[in-house]
C-alpha cells in the first residue's frame, strides 16, 4: 500500500514541475511577439486495483491556449490597417507634390499669370510685361511638368517597394512550407509543436499584414496559406510570386501580384500590397489624369483667346503661347497636351511682344491690348485651368483626410483585436503568479506525502 | 479522465496590451501635439489639403479672388493716372484757348487804331499758341501718348497738327467684366479738317485749322474773319474740349469709385481669408496647454501602472 503512496506522490511531483516549467517558459516569453500561453495537460492515472484509488497524475501534453478565431480576426485587422496606411504613405507624398493653399503652388502662380495679362494692357508698348508673360508661362509649363513627374516618380517608387516587399514575402512563404514539413515530422515523432506554431503564426501575421493572406490550419498541423482566393501554401509545396502587368478592371492593363506557377493574377484586397497597387492604379492615375486637364484647360483656354486677337506690332495674326513641347511657331501642336509635354511656344519666348495676339484690331500696329484685358479675366472660367485644378486639390486633399480617417479606424480596430488576442493568448503575469503558487503548493504537499509516507515505514520497521 | 487546466478563460490585460494601449495613447497625444504646434508655428489652420479639403479650395479660389482684387486696384491706379493726365493737360488747352479769344477778340480795337504791327503781334500770339495746344496734345503718360487712341505711336499729331493715332480709346478693367475709358480719342477733342483746332500748323495756305485760319487771316488782313466766322469757329471747338474735359472728370470720378471698390473688395477677401485660414491663437494655445497635460498624464500613468505586479508581493 505505502508504495502507491508513493508513486502516486512522485507523479505529483512530476506533474507540478512541468507545470513550473511552463510558467517559467510562460514568462521567459511574455514579450515574444506571437508568442501563446502554454499550459500542461494534466490527467488522473486509472485505478491499478479493484478498489478504485487512482494512481497519480501524468502529463498528458502542453497546450496551448485555442486562439485560431482571435488570430484570424486579429490578421484580418492588421491587414486592413496595413493596406490603409500604405495608402495614406503614398497619397501623403502625392499631396505634398502640391503645395497648397498656402505655398507658392500652381494656384499662386495661375492668379499672377492672369493679372500679368493686365500690365500689358496697361503698356502695350513696352516689352517688359510681355516678357513677364512669357516668363510666368514657362513657370506655369515647368510647375506642371514637375509635378507630373513627380507623381510617376511617386508611381515607380510604389511599384518598386511593392516588388522588394513581394521578393521578401517569397522567403516568408517558403519559411511557412519549411516549418510545414517539420510540424509533420515532429508530430510524427510525438513531441510538442507549439513552438514551431508560434513560429507559423508569426509568419501568418507578417503576411496577413503584407499581401492580405489568409492562414489555414489543417488537422495535421500545418498551415495552408492564401492570397485572394488562391492557395500559395499547401503541405511543404509553395508557390513564388512576383510582381507585373494584370489585366485589371475594363480591359485595362494595370499592376498586380502574380503567381507564377500558374501565371494568375491573385486578387489583392487587403495589406500593404492592396494599399500600394490602390494607390499605382487607381489614385496616382487619377490625379496624373487631372493635372492633365489642368494643362489642356490652360492651352485651350489662352491659346483660343490668343488666336482671336492680332499682335501689336504689326497687326497680324500672333502664335500660340502654350504648345506640345517640340512644336514651335504659329503652326506649333496644341491638341494632345498632357502635363508632361505642355511647353510655351518656342517663338513666343523668343519675341513676346512681336507673336503674343493681345490686340482686338488687325491690319496695323496698335497700343491696344483689349484680348489682354479679356485674357486677364479668364482666371474664374468655369472651363478655366484654376477650376481644374481647384477640383484637383480639392479631390486629393479629400482622398487624403479619408485615408487619415480610415487609418485612425483601421488603428483602433486593429488595437482592439490585437487586444482580445493578446488577452486569450498572450502571458498574463499576474495571473502565472497565481498559477505559479496553486503548483508551488501541490509540489509542497506532495513532498509532505513522501516525508510523512516516509515516516510511516520508519514506525512499521521498528516495531517489527 | 478530466483534464483540468490552470489558464482561466477569462479575459484580462497582460502587460503586452496595457504597453500597446499606453503606447497608442501617447501617440495620440503627440501627433495631435504636433498638429496644434503647426498651426500655431504657421500661423495657419490649413497647412494641407487634407487638413480640410473644401476650406482648401475656398481658400485658393480666394486666393485667386485676391490676387484679381489687387489688379483691379492697379489697374484702377493706373486709370487714375491717365485720366488726371488728361483733365489737367485739357484744362492747359482750356485755359490756353481762352487767351487766344480774348487776344483775338481784342483785334478789333487795335485794328481800328490802324496798329498793323500790333495785329501781327496778336497773330503771332496765336501761332504759339498753336504750337503751345499742338504740344499739349501729344502729351504723354508712362510713354504713350494720352490722345492718341490705341494707336500705335509715341505722338497723337504731327508737327502740322495731322491725327496720327486710331479712335479706339483705352481703358482699363476695375471690376469683373467692367472697364472704365481712361482716355479721349485726339480727333475728336481736337477736331479734324477745317474745323481742327490743329490742321495745317504752320501752313499759310491750303485747308487749315481753325487757328491756323486766325493766324493766316490776321497776317493777311481779313480782320473781319478773324474776328467774325473764325471766333465762331474757336468758340464750337473751344466747347468740345470742354466737353472732353467734363467727360475726362466724369470718368475720373467713376474710377476713383471702382478703385475704392476694388480696394474695399480685397481688404474684405483679406478678412475672410485670414477668418478661414489663420490660427485663432489664443484657442490654439489652450487647445496645446490641454494636449499637453493629457500627453503628460499619459506618460505619467506609462511610468506607474507597468511597475504593479504580483511578483512585488510574492516574497
Amino acid at each position: 500500500m505505502s508504495n502507491l503512496s508513493l508513486d502516486i506522490a512522485a507523479s505529483a511531483l512530476n506533474a507540478q514541475q512541468a507545470g513550473m516549467d511552463t510558467i517559467a517558459q510562460n514568462l521567459a516569453n511574455a514579450n515574444t511577439p506571437g508568442y501563446v500561453a502554454e499550459s500542461p495537460t494534466l490527467t488522473t492515472n486509472p485505478p491499478g486495483d479493484l478498489l478504485g484509488v487512482g494512481t497519480g497524475v501524468r502529463v498528458v501534453g502542453i497546450s496551448q491556449v485555442p486562439d485560431q478565431l482571435a488570430q484570424t480576426a486579429n490578421q484580418q485587422a492588421q491587414g486592413g490597417l496595413a493596406q490603409a496606411t500604405a495608402l495614406q504613405q503614398v497619397l501623403t507624398q502625392a499631396q505634398a507634390t502640391f503645395p497648397e493653399p498656402n505655398g507658392q503652388g500652381l494656384s499662386t502662380q495661375l492668379a499672377n499669370f492672369w493679372s500679368a495679362w493686365d500690365a500689358i494692357a496697361q503698356n502695350p508698348g513696352n516689352q517688359a510685361p510681355y516678357t513677364q508673360v512669357a516668363d510666368m508661362a514657362q513657370g506655369l509649363a515647368t510647375s506642371l511638368n514637375q509635378a507630373s513627374a513627380q507623381l510617376s516618380q511617386t508611381a515607380s517608387n510604389t511599384t518598386s517597394q511593392l516588388s522588394t516587399m513581394v521578393s521578401a514575402d517569397n522567403g516568408l512563404l517558403s519559411q511557412i512550407a519549411q516549418i510545414n514539413t517539420q510540424i509533420a515530422s515532429v508530430k510524427g515523432g510525438g513531441g510538442s509543436a507549439n513552438s514551431l506554431i508560434d513560429q507559423q503564426n508569426q509568419l501568418a501575421n507578417q503576411l496577413a499584414s503584407d499581401l492580405g493572406a489568409t492562414a489555414t490550419t489543417q488537422p495535421d498541423g500545418s498551415m495552408n496559406v492564401s492570397v485572394g482566393g488562391s492557395t500559395i501554401v499547401q503541405g511543404g509545396t509553395v508557390d513564388t510570386l512576383s510582381v507585373g502587368t494584370v489585366t485589371g478592371t475594363g480591359g485595362a492593363s494595370a499592376l498586380g501580384i502574380i503567381n507564377t506557377a500558374n501565371n494568375l493574377a491573385l486578387s489583392v484586397s487587403s495589406g500593404t500590397a492592396a494599399g500600394y497597387l490602390g494607390a499605382v492604379n487607381t489614385y496616382l492615375p487619377k490625379y496624373q489624369a487631372q493635372l492633365n486637364t489642368v494643362a489642356q484647360a490652360l492651352t485651350t483656354t489662352v491659346d483660343t483667346q490668343l488666336a482671336s486677337g492680332y499682335t501689336t506690332t504689326a497687326g497680324t495674326a500672333g502664335d500660340p503661347l502654350f504648345v506640345q513641347s517640340g512644336t514651335s511657331g504659329a503652326g506649333a501642336t496644341t491638341t494632345g497636351i498632357t502635363a508632361t509635354n505642355i511647353a510655351v511656344n518656342p517663338s513666343v519666348a523668343a519675341n513676346p511682344q512681336g507673336t503674343l495676339g493681345v490686340s482686338t484690331v488687325g491690319g496695323s500696329a496698335s497700343n491696344n491690348a483689349g484680348n489682354a484685358q479679356t485674357l486677364a479675366e479668364l482666371g474664374t472660367s468655369a472651363t478655366g485651368p484654376d477650376q481644374a485644378y481647384t477640383t484637383l486639390i480639392q479631390g486629393l486633399g479629400t482622398d487624403v483626410q479619408g485615408v487619415n480617417n480610415q487609418v485612425t479606424s483601421q488603428t483602433s480596430l486593429a488595437n482592439a483585436a490585437n487586444q482580445n488576442l493578446q488577452e486569450i493568448a498572450g502571458v498574463n503575469t499576474n495571473q502565472q503568479m497565481v498559477t505559479m503558487l496553486s503548483y508551488q503548493h501541490a509540489y509542497q504537499a506532495a513532498a509532505q506525502v513522501i516525508t510523512v509516507t516516509n515516516t510511516m515505514i520508519q514506525s512499521l520497521l521498528q516495531a517489527v | 479522465m478530466t483534464a483540468i487546466s490552470f489558464s482561466s478563460p477569462a479575459l484580462s490585460p497582460t502587460p503586452q496590451t496595457i504597453a500597446g494601449q499606453l503606447i497608442t495613447s501617447i501617440g495620440t497625444d503627440q501627433s495631435q501635439i504636433a498638429t496644434l504646434q503647426e498651426q500655431i508655428s504657421t500661423g495657419m489652420v490649413i497647412n494641407q489639403p487634407s487638413d480640410n479639403p473644401a476650406l482648401a479650395a475656398d481658400v485658393m479660389t480666394m486666393n485667386s479672388s485676391l490676387t484679381r482684387a489687387q489688379q483691379y486696384v492697379s489697374n484702377a491706379a493706373d486709370g487714375q493716372g491717365w485720366l488726371q493726365q488728361g483733365t489737367s493737360t485739357l484744362n492747359q488747352v482750356m485755359s490756353a484757348l481762352q487767351s487766344i479769344t480774348s487776344a483775338v477778340e481784342s483785334v478789333s480795337g487795335q485794328a481800328l487804331s490802324g496798329q498793323t504791327a500790333a495785329v501781327n503781334g496778336i497773330a503771332a500770339q496765336v501761332a504759339s499758341g498753336l504750337q503751345q495746344i499742338l504740344g499739349l496734345a501729344n502729351t504723354t503718360y508712362n510713354n504713350q501718348a494720352i490722345f492718341a487712341g490705341t494707336g500705335s505711336t509715341t505722338q497723337a499729331f504731327d508737327s502740322t497738327g495731322a491725327y496720327l493715332g486710331n479712335t479706339t480709346a483705352p481703358s482699363r478693367t476695375v471690376a469683373p467684366g467692367t472697364q472704365v475709358t481712361i482716355a479721349q480719342i485726339g480727333s475728336t477733342v481736337f477736331g479734324t479738317g477745317t474745323a481742327g483746332l490743329l490742321t495745317g500748323a504752320g501752313a499759310t495756305s491750303g485747308s487749315v485749322g481753325v487757328l491756323q485760319q486766325i493766324v493766316n487771316d490776321l497776317r493777311s488782313g481779313n480782320l473781319s474773319a478773324a474776328t467774325g466766322v473764325d471766333l465762331q469757329h474757336l468758340q464750337a471747338a473751344t466747347a468740345t474740349v470742354a466737353n472732353a474735359a467734363a467727360t475726362l472728370g466724369a470718368n475720373y470720378q467713376n474710377m476713383q469709385a471702382f478703385s475704392a471698390q476694388a480696394t474695399a473688395t480685397q481688404q474684405a477677401l483679406q478678412t475672410e481669408l485670414g477668418n478661414l485660414q489663420d490660427t485663432n491663437l489664443p484657442k490654439a494655445a489652450t487647445q496645446l496647454t490641454e494636449a499637453q497635460s493629457s500627453y503628460q498624464a499619459a506618460l505619467w500613468a506609462t511610468a506607474q501602472v507597468s511597475q504593479q505586479s504580483l511578483v512585488q508581493f510574492l516574497g
